[in-house]
């Protein structure tokens, strides 16, 4: 008979991705984490910690139609494991999938799981324990780039990247992995008439502080330069 | 000046957001055969967080659990669990703690 607790946290996003062109892609995601200990957080609540009853398991993973990255971090007690599938390179925290063919729609599965587990012999009274276990990919694994290439291999720098979601994923920079920031990822895809009503708006703005300028008294020209003093409504 | 919109609708299964955190404390694996946390603990609390529905047009989803109990009131035992989840399209983590007391 054991004594256990546990605690576990599942994140999972899927979307359906179309590009204009390119015969494969590589995803890159950037991983801020993960974090995984026993007793490394402080303790129980300031009580002995025993480190040999805890264990942690950080993972992310996504699917990206035929292909796959992985990267997962383990603890049980004292020992730690990594294990990653994927181009994993720790300067940057950039993991890169091999290249998946692009033959249609590309459905993109991210997964994050953190577990976190104490658990040890049933002590007689006065024989208790105390135990902490953390695992934390809270700071997100977030895909920040995705080259395509042509049949040749060369990376295109001009593909639309449309999704199911409406989220304007990011297209690598052309200097290649990790070569330069993106569009911020989540982006929301504002629709066409959004765009069109706030440019209207800002050019009525626009127009009517023009005109409400060359009413000024004094005669002054539309244009004419003015301190931030006499500017109108300061 | 409001400025809205909605987005196109997707096909069912083409883009979706899911979370869930759980936490449990127990001493004895057997009344859990699954290794799952029931629906509420023993004291009543609901240990688990499936995550509030999407909200069209914001794409997070988000699911978190602070969860302090006693299997029962003679258990020499206390269990913290503290969980969250956040899934977007692009972007997803979470993260975890137990604290055995």
């Amino acid at each position: 008979m054991l004594n256990l607790g546990s605690v576990s946290a599942t994140a999972e996003s899927r979307d359906t991705l179309r590009l204009s062109a390119g015969t494969t892609a590589r995803f890159g995601f950037t991983l801020n984490g993960p974090a995984v200990g026993v007793c490394d957080f402080g303790g129980a609540s300031g009580a002995p910690c025993d480190h040999a009853f805890g264990a942690a398991t950080s993972s992310f993973s996504a699917n990206i139609g035929t292909g796959a990255v992985r990267f997962e971090v383990d603890q049980q007690a004292d020992t730690r494991t990594t294990q990653i599938f994927g181009t994993f390179d720790p300067l940057t925290r950039l993991l890169l999938s091999d290249p998946v063919s692009i033959t249609g729609p590309i459905e993109l599965e991210m997964l994050s799981r953190s577990n976190a587990n104490t658990k040890g012999p049933l002590p007689v009274p006065n024989e208790r324990f105390s135990t902490q276990a953390v695992a934390n990919f809270g700071d997100t694994a977030t895909l920040t780039e995705i080259l395509v290439f042509d049949a040749d291999g060369n990376l295109l720098p001009d593909v639309t990247i449309t999704s199911d979601s409406g989220t304007i994923y990011p297209l690598a920079p052309s200097g290649g992995p990790g070569g330069g920031p993106g569009t911020p990822p989540g982006t929301p895809m504002p629709a066409p008439p959004a765009l069109l009503l706030m440019g209207a708006g800002l050019a009525g703005l626009l127009g009517s502080r023009c005109r409400h300028a060359s009413r000024l008294p004094g005669g002054k020209e539309p244009g004419a330069r003015q301190s931030p003093r006499q500017a109108p409504g300061v | 000046m409001v400025v809205c919109w909605t987005t196109s609708a997707a096909p069912a299964g083409a883009s979706s957001l899911f979370t869930l955190v759980n936490s449990c404390g127990r001493t004895d694996p057997n009344a859990f055969p699954f290794g799952m946390c029931e629906a509420l603990d023993p004291n009543g609390h609901p240990p688990v967080d499936h995550g509030g529905f999407p909200i069209p047009g914001v794409p997070v989803q988000v699911a978190s659990i602070r969860d302090i109990f006693t299997l029962k009131p003679s258990d020499p035992y206390a269990y913290l669990g503290v969980g969250t989840a956040t899934a977007g399209f692009g972007h997803v983590g979470t993260a975890t703690e137990m604290q055995e007391l």
